[in-house]
Formats: structure tokens, sequence, C-alpha cells
């Protein structure tokens, strides 16, 4: 293998390592799991909402979400955990028509109503899962809503 | 805990025993961004390697930069940029050349090889030249920290997933790992589990970066502010 030396510019990516987590630890790690996937993207928000995003990208970002929901380091990386872990699933739904989650309904519709009324999310994937409720609803009207004002935060195991 | 570059300069001035150890210590932390400088100046190899010797020689050694340096007076990474950027006025200024040999011989050998492959591959000034190679000397330094901590602690894993994923890739521009291959070179059970490993370490890694900067700068001005102007040199290059 040859060495290269690092560019200026890979300098600087790693510098803004430095930057992104000290402002916002947690999404900076959803973000980073988020361009592994996709080294185009620059956040998981743009992962989960471009449309070049494949089918196969989806799921594994809902694999590492997940475990990122399960084992985060942190209370807010697990929140952020769950909410990308349904954003990733809504996206699904939404880009591509698919359902990439073997949860039921009633756990989709909990899933994607946390993220939808977290204000701390970005407000476009918020908007991701209201389109998403809006599928599932196409497909099972009598959906039930979940208890008023007590949102479920998480997705139920699968 | 890793002490500050003030703390060490201190340490120089207080006269300490381990005087000569710690100046040792600063003077391999950033011989290699005082080489790039003079490099990007348009010096070849040699005489760049003979500035150098000479600048540390003289200027740190003799004339003791670093027992008269004043924390107050601000980035530790100024000074020393501006130090030199007097110290070649004057070497410019010389009439007659002069080998330049320190008191006691060589303070060091200078390894270039590295410094001159990525000042061939990319055109720097020498303020970018001297950040560059400035920020990769607080970059190695990390990542050294880093691997000794995590070897410590059991998370060799950890690190060696970290490090085939991302900070080889990023340092050496080798090729990025694929995940399966990870996952079966480490034995790991799934993707994502080593997806996380490599965000835990990358994570620590960034902490452990700004305090690394922190070091480099007074009390008085935040780690970010520099970071800052770390980051606006290196892209402006």
């Amino acid at each position: 293998m040859t060495k290269k030396p690092p560019s200026d510019e890979r300098l600087a990516r790693i510098l803004r390592w430095a930057m992104e987590s000290s402002s916002q630890p947690a999404m900076a790690a959803a973000d980073w799991l988020a361009c592994d996937i996709d080294d185009r993207c620059n956040s998981a928000a743009d992962l989960l909402l471009s449309e070049q995003t494949t089918l196969i990208q989806l799921r594994q970002a809902k694999s590492v979400f997940k475990t990122m929901r399960i084992v985060g380091e942190t209370p807010a990386d697990r929140r952020i955990g769950a909410r990308l872990y349904a954003a990733s699933i809504a996206a699904g739904l939404v880009r591509h028509n698919e359902r990439i989650s073997r949860q039921s309904n009633r756990a989709l519709y909990r899933g994607f109503s946390a993220l939808l009324n977290d204000r701390r999310m970005p407000n476009n994937l918020r908007d991701l899962a209201g389109m998403a409720l809006c599928v599932l609803k196409q497909q099972q009207p009598t959906l039930e809503q979940t208890p008023d004002g007590i949102p479920s935060l998480e997705i139920d195991d699968e | 805990m890793p002490k500050t570059d003030w703390s060490m300069i201190g340490q120089v001035a207080g006269g300490e025993e381990a005087q000569a150890a710690v100046l040792e210590q600063l003077v391999r932390r950033y011989w290699g961004a005082v080489y790039a400088y003079i490099r990007a100046s348009g010096h070849d190899v040699h005489t760049s390697a003979d500035l150098t010797q000479g600048f540390i020689a003289e200027v740190v050694l003799s004339r003791g930069l670093f027992e008269s340096a004043d924390q107050l007076r601000g980035r530790f990474r100024s000074l020393l940029m501006s130090a030199l950027q007097n110290y070649l006025r004057q070497e410019y200024r010389r009439t007659s050349a002069q080998k330049r040999q320190p008191v006691s011989g060589p303070p060091m050998s200078l390894d270039t090889a590295q410094i001159d492959e990525q000042m061939e591959s990319a055109k720097h000034s020498p303020e970018s030249a001297f950040t560059a190679q400035w920020t990769l000397a607080l970059v190695n330094r990390v990542v050294d920290r880093l691997r000794r901590e995590c070897r410590v602690e059991g998370l060799e894993t950890h690190w060696d997933v970290f490090e085939h994923r991302v900070i080889r890739p990023m340092l050496e521009g080798v090729e990025v790992l694929p995940y399966p291959a990870l996952v079966e070179r480490f034995n790991l059970d799934y993707t994502a589990q080593a997806a996380t490993m490599m965000v835990s370490i990358k994570r620590r890694f960034a902490r452990e970066l700004m305090n690394e900067i922190a070091n480099t700068v007074p009390k008085n001005i935040p780690p970010e502010d520099e970071l800052t102007a770390l980051l606006h040199d290196l892209e402006r290059a």
C-alpha cells in the first residue's frame, strides 16, 4: 500500500470533527454514521432525505441508528438514535414505498409521531415523519392514535 | 494528563531538572512546521534542513525562545512563526554564508521525506505549509495518545476499527476497509456494531483534539477560536 501524506483538505476534515462534536455531540455522531454509509452526504438528514439514497443504504441506516438507540453512550445519543431509526423507516415508506421494518403499524405510528413531535430534530426530518404517517394512514385508515400528549419515544425492538 | 505547551515552556523557563528533555520534546513537536515554512519559502531540501537546524540552535536553544516566551502574548503557534520569520529575515541579510552547526552538535536529525512529499503534492505559502505541519503534529499526537489509552482500557478492537476505517485513510491515503472485512477480521457480530465502535472512538478523538488545541493557547483564548483560525488557514491554502 502506498502511503500518501494528508492533504490540507483531509487535515481540515479531521479538525472539523472537533468542531462538530463540541457543538452537538449526539447529532455529530449520527451525522458521522450517515456519512460513513454515503460519503456524499454531510448529515444524517441529507442521507435520509436524498432521493439518491438507495433502499440498501436506508436499511444500513436503520441498522446503525437502531444500534445507536440501544447502545448510545448518552441519553441524547439514544434519543437521536431512536428518532433516526424511525426516520430511516419513514424514508423507505415515503421515498421507495417500501416497508423496511417488521414493526407493527402501531409501533411505527408511535415512532413516527415521536419524531414529528420532537422539536429538537431537524424540521425536514419531522416533515418526513408526517408524510410517513400519511402513508401509514392510507394503508390502514383505522390506525389508532397514541394517547394524547404522551407520544412514545421509541419504536419497539424488532 | 498531557502537559500543555505553555506549561512545558514554563518548565524550560523555570530551569527544572527535566529542562533538556522538555526542550527536546517541544523541538520534536514543532520542527516539522518550521521546516515546512522554510521549504515553502523556496529553499531546497538541504538548505531548508540547514536553516531549520539553525533556527533551533540559534533561536530556540541559544537565545532561549521558549524561556523568554510569555503566555500573555497569545498563541504559541503565532509566537513560533513570528520568531521564525525574524530569523529568516536576519539570515537573508547575512552576507557571508556560514555553516550552521549548533554549539553541541545538531539537536536532532530531520526526517524530511514525508514533508517534502507533501510539499510536492500541494502548492503552499510558507504560512499555510507551517499550519499544515502544525496541524499534522497535533493530530499525530492525539493518534498516539488515544491508541495507547485504548490499549490500556481494553478497547483495542474499537481502536483498530477506527484506525482502518477512518484514521489511516485520512492520514495515509490507504483504502477504507469495508465493514464486512472489519467484521470478519475483528470477529465482530455485525456491521452496525463496527460502525458504532468507529463513532465512539471518533468522538473521543474529536474531544482529545480539542484538548490538544487548548494546550497550545493561553487560557484566555477559547480553543474553538484557535480551531477556527487553523481551519481558516488550512482552507485558504
